[in-house]
């Protein structure tokens, strides 16, 4: 049976679960992160609203994305209209945090670059000045 | 099997391991030489299934490093946690030797020592001497009180803050920061999914709370974990263990 990956996006941190398990097809890892997502959202708090849970595939490819807020009970008594704005908001959200973090990763590369040049500018310097050493 | 008496009377460590039970070591030596002959000391794995609804012997079990989970089995399958007992207390289907309709299941969740004796010999030991009557009164409370606490934990508390009481209750008895056990058992014990137990055990990772291998467990910082569990750690604390309330009505 093909394995399938879960991870949790909570809008501050990316947490996978790196064991996987085994399902019959897609069909059926959606119904466990349905469960899995239910389950984190019991008594929890709103939060959780902002939560993803991603289906990925054996190779790690997303193949599915869980938006809490889709399958909270809690919001059943509104209007659909309202649920689908929350949803709406919430996945806006979702992708704001996704964009955050792009651009964090960005200038984290940016700055071991900068870093890097840094330290072959310094070596290029002192190659090129003669050392005190090598003058006397 | 011959019990050298440190087993029984002093927390001996072996590998950072307390190997005593604290109510048999809280026992004077009177109430001692009635149980002695009818304990058995045993090696006991994760995931023994130590008694079920479906009928076993009536024995009793005092874990001297190990973790006994008590759970209810649902007509689907699934397992939930009533209760758990280490090293403060004593545990089995019933303490009453006729009962045979067992409504429980008992489960060795983390491996360790422990000692067994038959109901029928602790109740005969009981109907000897006040000291033991008074362990198997305090063991039955220890067990509805977490019962009641554990019951309404399920029902209003997250998950993540149910998995925190549960990792720091157990370290607490089993009096270790380091524990065996696998997130499969704990997600049977909380009710939840084996995946829904490793993502938020990934998450207190990632916040310094524990550090994780397969089938081990260990605890960073005891203070943090404390803070993110839910109330009920407050409520199930050392003043319900069996061994303190037998150690407080035993004249020094």
């Amino acid at each position: 049976m093909p394995l399938y990956y879960f991870v949790l996006k909570d809008g501050r941190q990316i947490i996978p679960d790196r064991d996987g398990e085994e399902f019959a097809d897609r069909g059926a890892a959606r119904d466990h992160a349905v469960a899995v997502a239910r389950e984190l959202m019991r008594n929890g708090s709103l939060h959780v609203h902002n939560w993803r849970l991603q289906v990925c595939d054996e190779y790690l490819w997303p193949c599915y994305e869980l938006l809490f807020p889709s399958i909270d009970d809690s919001l059943s008594h509104l209007p659909f209209e309202y649920r689908r704005s929350i949803e709406h908001a919430c996945r806006n959200t979702a992708l704001l945090h996704d964009s955050i973090a792009d651009v964090q990763r960005s200038l984290l590369q940016v700055t071991e670059t900068l870093i890097r040049a840094d330290q072959i500018m310094d070596r290029i310097s002192f190659g090129a000045s003669p050392s005190p050493a090598r003058s006397a | 099997m011959t019990l050298p008496p440190e087993i029984l009377r002093q927390s001996v460590t072996r590998d950072g391991e307390k190997i005593s039970n604290a109510c048999l070591a809280a026992l004077s030596s009177s109430a001692m030489r009635l149980l002695k002959p009818h304990l058995i000391e045993m090696e006991l794995t994760e995931g023994t299934v130590l008694w079920s609804s479906r009928g076993s012997t009536n024995d009793i079990y005092f874990p001297a490093s190990g973790l006994i989970s008590v759970v209810l089995a649902m007509s689907d399958g699934e397992l939930v946690e009533t209760a758990s007992i280490a090293r403060e207390g004593a545990v089995g289907p019933y303490f009453d030797p006729d009962q045979s309709d067992y409504l429980t299941t008992g489960i060795v969740q983390v491996g360790g020592h422990f000692f067994r004796i038959s109901a029928s010999s602790l109740i005969s030991a009981a109907n000897k001497n006040r000291q033991i009557r008074d362990l198997i009164g305090f063991c039955k409370d220890w067990l509805l009180v977490q019962a009641q606490q554990i019951a309404a934990c399920n029902a209003i508390h997250p998950a993540d803050k149910r998995f925190c009481r549960w990792l720091h209750e157990s370290a607490q008895r089993m009096e270790t920061a380091n524990i065996r056990v696998t997130q499969e058992l704990i997600a049977a014990a909380l009710g939840v999914r084996r995946t829904t137990v490793t993502l938020i055990a990934q998450s207190l990772q990632n916040n310094g709370l524990i550090q994780y291998k397969r089938g081990k467990i260990a605890i960073s910082d005891m203070r943090l974990l404390r803070a993110a569990a839910c109330a009920c750690c407050n409520v199930l604390n050392r003043r319900h263990w069996p061994s303190m309330r037998l150690r407080a009505a035993i004249p020094p």
